[in-house]
């Protein structure tokens, strides 16, 4: 695939986060620019506290930069206010998160027509069922994340992430609160799926070895890119 | 649209199985259910207190007058208005027949009488022109059977019938010398009347309720000193002023339930709330707008509180026709179907705004999550103002409380908690920080629960604040409702008189009480009266304008009765009904001139009285010393208990003394008891509704408690807590917390029944010294018992399950 050619999905410049402490400003990320283009893969590396999370929060539309510009899918996400930002979410990405941030009382099956009732999708039970059969959950429908185990959590979480047919899907630390075998699998299911729907993935990871994966690896240090 | 709906639906559902709609659901059930079913309830109470008035008057309104009146124009009048009219004119007058007198409280009637109320009799009840109808005691009195004759003055009439039930018999004294019923027409023929004769004439109407308002505002302003108005509500204030009692008491009782239910709604859906902060933030993250979080949370919340809101009516509606079914089974009281449409609209309202105040304010708190919290968990939500959240359960407890109550009480309540509540916050942190002290005395683990009590210090707040505010409520209603059944409960025990004897004259009074004795029934009190008109308060003289209030305008348009005892130092010195007092705004000292007959006396205020008006025994407004009174025309009269089989002693009376006039009082006692019976059980049904709903908030703190305990628990029972010690620890917590609540509880409760006992019940103020001791020992024991069933749950987690 030639990335270089294609409209680049996400676009992002001189990009900055400070917040404000008691102890006066803490600056977070710092002139950062960086262009992804629709089908890549790109893992973003660095320490803790590096600012990955927060570049992912920026990327994503969760967060708003304090300096610099973003746009996500053509629209320019720093004009837009949480709801603006909501709907760009709702059409265009999914998440797989370390923690799986299911929601407790709903079930297998629940979980992941969620996304798909918000957007607005008339057959969102059927759909859901089909991704759950997809991840190998099929006799897992009915039960409840404190019912599921870790690998069968991230499993759920990557068919709600992938249901809704998103441009982009973002992963922060997919296999963090995971075993070795079952982040292979889990790793596995997660680029077998990208390919399939040609989904634009970007990972934040400290494993060298799914970065590898990757199209493309940035670095982030003390809030700076040095490697992109 | 029908994406939200479809939202809202799956998250009433997402809801139900998570435990919160369980409980705004009792709440609603149980705080709407009983206003609903005091709603209806009071409807149809004071529907019958209307029917039942109208009939004691045998109309919806009357003019009474010593002069004749306009009939011809008020008829007129009232026809342009579609009510109906009828004339009715009593006087006194001896009637004869074989021989034999008898003194007769006669009564002339035109056609249309009564026009409320049926008169029941055995014979003929339509008069014709020389007809009569007589009371049954007149009959052996005078020698006669129904179609003999009589006369009246100089007129003969026949006699076709006997009164049973005379419906408006109750409404002077006069009437209740025997009755003797005549046509109006007909009392021109006895030529008894002239000047100065002692008539009462009425001017009676019925209609609609509009109507006779119209009718009132135009013929009030014309009406002079001697026309006095009576509406349906003011001719039995004995009975009338229980039942607005009672239904006072009801209205709070359901208020206080309403509050409670709504506390615990209001607890509840702060917990539930904090709860989904991090399910809001996926939804968020997963592109949910702040409408979808709105149609997931609040929309849902609306649709439930309008189906439970019809439900709780519905339930309302059943308890009230249990309540009436009662009425009728037991007392033999048919009482009518409540208004239903009014009260279903009010309730439903009550639901909704239930919900609107007391839940919504902490869901809006979800839509300004931010999404961002699924990457940094730690990220706080910025909370809706405070404020606006205490400032909307304020503000619909206001709107609502408008609809249900008096304005005066319902300022009362709010004083009552608004004080409550700052003190509850204040004495409980004062305990909490003296309890603090003390416990760095003692060992592990007792002094677990005494270092939960102090670190986490609004936690612990809260739970003895609400748990004593819970107690407030319990014990306040315990105490309230034993001061109601003391002073109703034993109101009238067997032998209450039920007779009044007037009209004594002094020189009869040996006489009479030597009858008495005579025949073996004990010699009643035979109290003086003087009758005489209030002319002027402190010289001046009186305007019926300066006294609006109360009783006032009656007093002071008619002769007041007076007595006199050696009770006073002074001789110029006179005691005063406590109630008069207070609506002619007097006090001691003050002058009051009194006018009997030509004389005109003064006399000053020495004390103010309090009077049981349902004594049954003789009372008087004012009481002055003999040296003031005596001097003028007196009569005597006493109360005496008389049993249905021993009634021919009256005609005996009677016979002997024909002068003097029996009051029948046993017909006002009979419905005072039923009254009073029905009352308590109502009363013991509503303490009830009370202690489930404190058991729903009791269970409310503690579902909002036991995420944190558990938490607590699991680590110190990894750390090799062993259960018991565990147990021993939580437990001094929880008897801490119940003594502190049960001791702050029963200060107040003590304080607000002692004040709405005075100011709303007219009752006097008990104190109940035992409860004061029990009540903290409840409180422990209760809150510690509660604990103890709440860590039962707790002893087999593990850290894994967290």
């Amino acid at each position: 695939m030639n990335a270089s050619a294609a409209t680049p999905l996400i676009q992002a410049q001189q990009l900055g986060k400070h917040i404000t402490t008691p102890e006066g400003d803490l600056l977070i990320l710092n002139h950062i620019d960086l262009n992804i283009n629709a089908g890549e893969t790109v893992a973003i590396m660095g320490r803790s506290g590096s600012g990955k999370s927060t570049l992912l929060g920026l990327l994503a539309g969760l967060d708003k930069p304090t300096t610099g510009k973003i746009s996500l899918a053509g629209k320019i996400l720093n004009d837009l206010d949480e709801d603006a930002r909501a709907r760009i979410r709702c059409a265009h990405v999914g998440f797989v998160f370390q923690q799986f941030h299911l929601l407790p009382v709903f079930t297998a099956l629940e979980n992941v027509m969620l996304p798909l009732e918000l957007k607005g999708i008339a057959n969102a039970k059927e759909q859901a069922q089909l991704w759950l059969e997809r991840v190998g959950l099929t006799n897992r429908m009915t039960h409840t994340p404190k019912q599921l185990s870790g690998g069968e959590q991230q499993r759920v979480a990557i068919a709600r992430a992938f249901a809704v047919q998103p441009s982009i899907v973002f992963a922060d630390e997919p296999t963090g609160n995971l075993d070795a075998h079952t982040s292979e699998k889990i790793v596995e299911l997660i680029f077998n799926v990208q390919r399939e729907q040609n989904t634009t993935l970007i990972l934040v990871t400290h494993d060298q070895q799914l970065a590898k994966q990757c199209m493309r690896s940035i670095l982030l240090e003390a809030g700076e890119l040095v490697k992109s | 649209m029908k994406r939200y709906w479809k939202l809202s639906l799956h998250f009433l559902h997402y809801q139900w199985r998570e435990g919160l709609l369980l409980t705004l659901t009792l709440s609603i059930l149980l705080g709407v259910g009983t206003l609903a079913a005091v709603n209806f309830f009071t409807s149809s109470v004071k529907q019958e207190m209307d029917n039942r008035a109208s009939e004691l008057l045998g109309a919806d309104w009357l003019i009474e007058s010593s002069q004749p009146l306009p009939y011809e124009i008020w008829d007129q009048k009232a026809q342009a208005l579609n009510l109906k009219t009828a004339h009715t004119l009593e006087f006194m007058s001896m009637v004869s027949a074989n021989n034999q007198l008898q003194l007769g409280a006669i009564k002339a009637v035109n056609a249309g009488y009564p026009l409320r109320g049926q008169l029941k009799v055995q014979g003929d009840s339509i008069l014709k022109p020389g007809e009569v109808l007589l009371a049954p005691r007149l009959l052996p009195a005078l020698n006669i059977n129904i179609g003999d004759s009589l006369e009246i003055g100089v007129a003969k009439f026949k006699v076709v019938g006997v009164i049973n039930h005379e419906p408006d018999a109750g409404l002077a004294f006069m009437a209740m010398a025997p009755r003797v019923l005549m046509n109006l027409d007909d009392v021109a023929q006895t030529q008894l009347l002239g000047f100065g004769s002692r008539v009462e004439y009425r001017f009676l109407v019925s209609g609609t309720k509009q109507a006779i308002e119209q009718f009132a505002n135009e013929i009030k302003p014309q009406l002079t000193a001697q026309q006095e108005v009576t509406d349906n509500m003011s001719s039995r204030p004995e009975l009338v002023r229980p039942i607005e009692s009672l239904l006072n008491f009801l209205s709070l009782t359901a208020l206080i339930i309403f509050l409670l239910a709504a506390l615990a709604m209001s607890l509840a859906t702060k917990t539930y709330a904090e709860k989904q902060t991090d399910s809001t933030a996926i939804l968020r993250c997963l592109g949910a707008t702040k409408a979808d979080i709105r149609a997931a949370y609040l929309s849902s919340l609306m649709l439930l509180s309008v189906v439970v809101s019809l439900i709780a009516c519905l339930i309302g509606y059943s308890v009230c026709q249990f309540f009436i079914m009662l009425a009728a089974r037991v007392w033999g009281i048919i009482l009518p179907a409540p208004n239903i449409l009014d009260t279903f609209v009010l309730s439903l309202f009550t639901g909704i705004i239930l919900v609107a105040s007391f839940a919504w304010p902490w869901l809006l708190n979800l839509q300004r999550v931010s999404p961002l919290r699924v990457l940094q968990r730690q990220l706080q939500t910025p909370m809706i103002s405070s404020y606006f959240i205490y400032g909307s359960m304020i503000i619909a407890l206001c709107v609502l409380w408008s609809f249900y109550q008096p304005f005066l009480l319902m300022i009362y309540a709010w004083g009552a908690i608004l004080i409550t509540g700052s003190c509850f916050i204040l004495l409980t942190y004062l305990f909490l920080k003296l309890v603090a002290r003390l416990g760095k005395a003692i060992k592990m683990p007792w002094r677990l629960g005494l270092m939960q009590l102090r670190h986490a210090k609004g936690s612990s707040l809260m739970q003895v604040s609400v748990f004593a505010f819970a107690l407030t409520i319990v014990f306040f209603f315990m105490l309230i409702r034993q001061d109601f059944i003391n002073m109703w409960g034993d109101k009238f025990p067997p032998q209450t008189p039920n007779y009044f004897v007037i009209n004594i004259l002094p020189g009869q009074l040996l006489d009479v009480e030597n009858f008495f004795a005579s025949n073996q029934k004990s010699v009643p009190q035979f109290n003086p009266m003087v009758r005489a008109r209030l002319a002027a308060i402190n010289d001046r003289e009186i305007n019926l304008q300066d006294y609006p209030k109360g009783d006032a305008p009656n007093m002071l348009r008619r002769d007041l009765n007076l007595s006199y005892e050696n009770i006073l130092d002074n001789k110029s010195m006179v005691s005063v009904e406590e109630k008069m007092g207070k609506d002619l705004n007097l006090k001691v000292g003050d002058t009051l001139s009194f006018q009997a007959g030509p004389e005109r006396f003064t006399v000053t205020i020495a004390e103010f009285r309090a009077v049981d008006w349902y004594s049954m025994r003789p009372n008087f407004y004012v009481i002055s010393t003999p040296s003031v009174l005596a001097h003028f025309p007196t009569t005597y009269l006493g109360s005496f208990y008389l049993a249905k089989s021993e009634e021919n002693f009256l005609n005996e009376l009677a016979k002997q003394f024909p002068n003097l006039t029996l009051l029948d009082v046993d017909q006002i006692i009979s419905d005072l008891q039923n009254l009073v019976s029905q009352a308590l059980i109502i009363i013991e049904t509503l303490f009830f509704l009370v202690c489930l709903a404190v058991c729903l908030m009791l269970w409310v703190i503690i579902r909002t408690q036991a995420d944190t305990r558990e938490y607590v628990s699991v680590i110190l029972r990894t750390l090799g807590a062993t259960k018991g010690q565990l147990l021993r620890g939580w437990l001094s917590e929880f008897a801490i917390i119940g003594l502190i609540a049960g001791f702050i509880a029963i200060i107040f409760a003590q304080i607000l029944s002692a004040l709405v006992a005075i100011f709303v019940f007219d009752m006097v103020l008990t104190i109940h010294g035992l409860a004061i001791v029990l009540a903290p020992m409840i409180g422990a024991l209760l809150y510690a018992g509660l604990g103890f069933l709440m860590l039962q749950k707790l002893e087999n987690k593990h850290v894994t399950d967290l």
